[in-house]
């Protein structure tokens, strides 16, 4: 193997490294969504027990 | 609902401008001389080291406020960045591991540069851990705050780290103190692009995370107001 890569297969490399970068970055804004979506449907059963106690 | 609409959009938006920006770095990119193909991981590898050293400097800034002001968003704002600047490290020494394989011939190795990327890591996994084990309050604010302003140290030592120590990795080639960039000025557009990109997709994840703390700080009141 040449010290620079030269004569490899590059396409498993940058495959591995956008992908993993793609799974990390969607990963992580997907959680923040479900996580944002479970948050509201508290708020609002709180908000609806809050009203419904007085 | 109209903000929903436009936080949907805006996500959008960010996908386009990352799928656009990566496409460039793959297809349209110029091919390296000595390296090949295989040189394009720099487009995801750059974009993420420095948004993980801009999620320092933000942190440092919240921290900086949080012990000026005592106000609890600037906490939940330093605790959102330093989620981010974690996931931003990691990725960078992922990235930066796949890159070292065929270039170097080693997935790791204890090299300046890499050591300190690694211990800025671990320190963005201290500062969640410290944040998540003491109660809220002033105390666990002023804790955070004062790891917060150790952890954006460490950025300028990664920095200057191929230039203290002989490394295994190469020394600046974009911005280059006193000096022009090496790169060619078709791949420095690229890369740039992407890092400007990436960096507005890091801020995007801190801001969406900072809403899911303060709505969940929020919450936490509210159960507090309805306990008899």
């Amino acid at each position: 193997m040449s010290p620079y890569g030269e004569g490899l297969n590059p396409i498993p490399y940058i495959s591995a490294a956008f992908g993993i970068a793609a799974l990390m970055l969607g990963g992580y804004g997907a959680w923040i969504v479900v996580q944002r979506k479970r948050l509201k449907a508290i708020k609002i059963a709180s908000q609806y027990r809050k009203e419904t106690r007085r | 609902m109209e903000s929903e609409k436009l936080h949907v959009g805006m996500s959008l938006l960010m996908i386009g401008l990352v799928a656009l920006t990566w496409t460039w770095g793959l297809k349209w990119a110029p091919t390296e001389l000595h390296m090949g193909e295989v040189y394009r991981i720099i487009y995801v590898h750059v974009p993420a080291a420095f948004t993980a050293f801009f999620s320092a400097f933000i942190l440092l800034i919240a921290s900086i406020v949080t012990l000026i002001k005592k106000e609890s968003s600037a906490g939940l704002w330093g605790r959102s960045v330093a989620e981010v600047g974690l996931i931003f490290t990691v990725l960078t020494l992922a990235t930066g591991s796949i890159w070292g394989r065929p270039t170097w011939g080693v997935w790791w190795e204890w090299d300046a540069r890499l050591t300190t990327t690694l211990i800025l890591a671990l320190l963005y996994c201290g500062y969640l851990i410290l944040y998540s084990s003491l109660a809220a309050g002033p105390q666990r604010n002023k804790i955070a705050a004062t790891l917060g302003i150790i952890i954006a140290a460490d950025v300028p030592i990664i920095y200057k780290s191929v230039t203290w120590w002989r490394t295994l990795h190469q020394p600046p080639t974009l911005i280059r103190p006193g000096g022009e960039s090496t790169i060619d000025p078709e791949m420095r557009i690229a890369l740039v692009s992407c890092m400007v990109v990436m960096i507005i997709v890091g801020a995007f994840l801190t801001y969406q995370r900072y809403r899911n703390l303060a709505l969940a700080e929020e919450l936490e009141k509210l159960s507090y107001e309805q306990t008899p």
